[in-house]
């Protein structure tokens, strides 16, 4: 009992757990050029609805990281306790589930003050600032505040798709999602103010509304994978709620191996575990390799197979389907 | 190779725009300039007021027109388009900010710390209009010292 490792992250090969620190210094990074576009925004936001909009976006884009440093944190630190006999594996799922929940909260209410500003016909003023001794259309400034504000979830965004596939972490994912969302948002940010400039009073709301129609859609698909996940539903891909491919592989490995049994395979954080029905386990100790059917280095994923028999050793004969 | 012509696009339109932008959606400046006249609502002008019309009406070739009448029935009036600009004095984070665009402070008067601010009001959105306006009452504001 006492070789068991204590934390989660401690049970991860040594290489991934180097993966996980990459990610941890990246959220760090990601957090302040994040801080610094809100400031930016903030600044030159005026009565804009599409900078309101992005601006909120910005905001929002905090969520993730921070759930991710928060859950990574609890993964390298949080012992296993009699409290928690299973250590913090599934804090990454709560704080997926809990990013999910903003994104759509905020992409419904975004989409719904757009909708009404441009039911409404508001016209939006966006009016001059006197800089260096010379009256600039703020407008420009808008611009140039989300030109900024593409650059690095430009980057960051693309640095984080290796990192969240090596990892299997789906709140990692969702974040370089959102980071794709917030420099798209950019560009139809500056087409709304273009539009604005150009005297198309709706271009600003359109814009706006075009950006949090896509913020809810991003939070729903998250709300779909991260309540997978919370009620232990089949391991789900990374970048949506079908089932994932190497879940269905080890699925059919397993069905192969263990004929008439019943498999069911969850994921807890970015582990999965493989439950086997109507089936003794067999004869002396188990090794997780030998049911693998993925690359050697992807063998951390699948944490655990346990077997349960059913009351006369055989299969259980209770009618339902409990393939996923 | 999409972002690099969308960077390239925005640099033509900046270029380009620096000067077009903004516009009036409903084209207030234009028809300032096509119709000759100002038309002004306002009350008991100050002196400020005076000047800042005289520098609106070098800036657009057009003569002011002022009509006589309260404030909250002019702010109607140019929220419909039947006035081009209020002038009228106002408290400060009045609620009349979500009525009409207001410009930058001409004139203070009263207790500063709590001070009546005269300021120019006109149609929300119409933003180069509304450029040209405060241009010309930061230059009121600067020649009285206001700001």
């Amino acid at each position: 009992m006492t070789d068991l490792p204590m934390t989660h992250a401690e049970s991860l090969p040594p290489d991934l757990r180097e993966t996980l620190r990459r990610a941890e210094r990246l959220e760090y990074w990601n957090i302040f050029w994040t801080v610094t576009i809100i400031a930016v925004m903030g600044v030159v936001m005026g009565q804009s609805q599409t900078m309101k909009t992005a601006w909120i976006e910005d905001t929002l884009g905090l969520v993730p990281p921070i759930a991710f440093l928060v859950a990574a944190r609890m993964e390298r630190t949080g012992r296993r306790s009699r409290k928690f006999p299973f250590g913090f594996e599934r804090v990454n799922g709560l704080g997926f589930f809990l990013a999910a929940v903003a994104l759509a909260a905020t992409g419904a209410l975004l989409l719904i003050d757009s909708a009404m500003t441009l039911i409404s016909a508001e016209h939006a003023t966006v009016g001059s600032v006197h800089l260096f001794g010379h009256d600039i259309w703020l407008g420009w400034l808008m611009i140039g505040a989300q030109v900024y504000a593409m650059i690095p979830p430009m980057i960051i965004g693309r640095k984080e798709l290796p990192l969240a596939e090596e990892l299997a972490d789906k709140l990692l994912h969702t974040d370089a999602l959102m980071n794709k969302a917030n420099w798209m948002t950019g560009a139809a940010g500056i087409a709304g103010i273009i539009g604005l400039g150009l005297g198309w009073w709706w271009a600003d709301s359109l814009a706006a509304a075009f950006i949090s129609f896509d913020i809810l859609n991003d939070g729903i698909k998250a709300i779909r994978s991260s309540t997978a996940e919370l009620v232990d539903g089949a391991p789900r891909a990374l970048s949506g709620p079908e089932i994932a491919q190497d879940a269905k592989a080890l699925h059919n490995l397993l069905e192969q191996r263990f004929p008439g049994a019943t498999i069911r395979l969850r994921e807890t954080g970015r582990l999965i575990r493989a439950e086997i029905h109507g089936c003794h386990p067999p004869e002396g100790p188990i090794d997780l390799a030998d049911h693998w059917p993925g690359e050697d280095q992807r063998l951390w994923r699948l944490a655990e197979i346990s077997f349960v028999p059913s009351k006369d050793g055989r299969h259980p004969s209770d009618g339902h389907d409990h393939r996923s | 190779m999409i972002v690099r012509g969308a960077f390239l696009a925005l640099a033509a339109i900046v270029v380009a725009g620096c000067d077009a932008l903004p516009r009036d959606p409903e084209h207030t400046l234009a028809n300032i300039e096509a119709r000759g006249t100002i038309r002004v609502g306002a009350q008991d002008l100050p002196p400020e007021a005076m000047n800042l019309l005289h520098g609106l009406e070098t800036a657009t070739g057009a003569s002011v027109v002022v009509s006589d009448g309260a404030t909250e029935p002019m702010l109607r009036r140019l929220d419909a388009g039947e006035l081009d600009l209020v002038i009228a004095p106002f408290v400060k984070d009045t609620p009349s900010m979500t009525l009409a665009a207001l410009s930058p402070a001409i004139r203070s008067e009263g207790n500063p710390d709590d001070p009546i601010e005269w300021r120019a009001a006109m149609r929300g959105g119409e933003n180069r209009w509304i450029m040209l306006v405060e241009h010309q009452a930061r230059q009121v504001a600067s020649e009285a010292g206001t700001r």
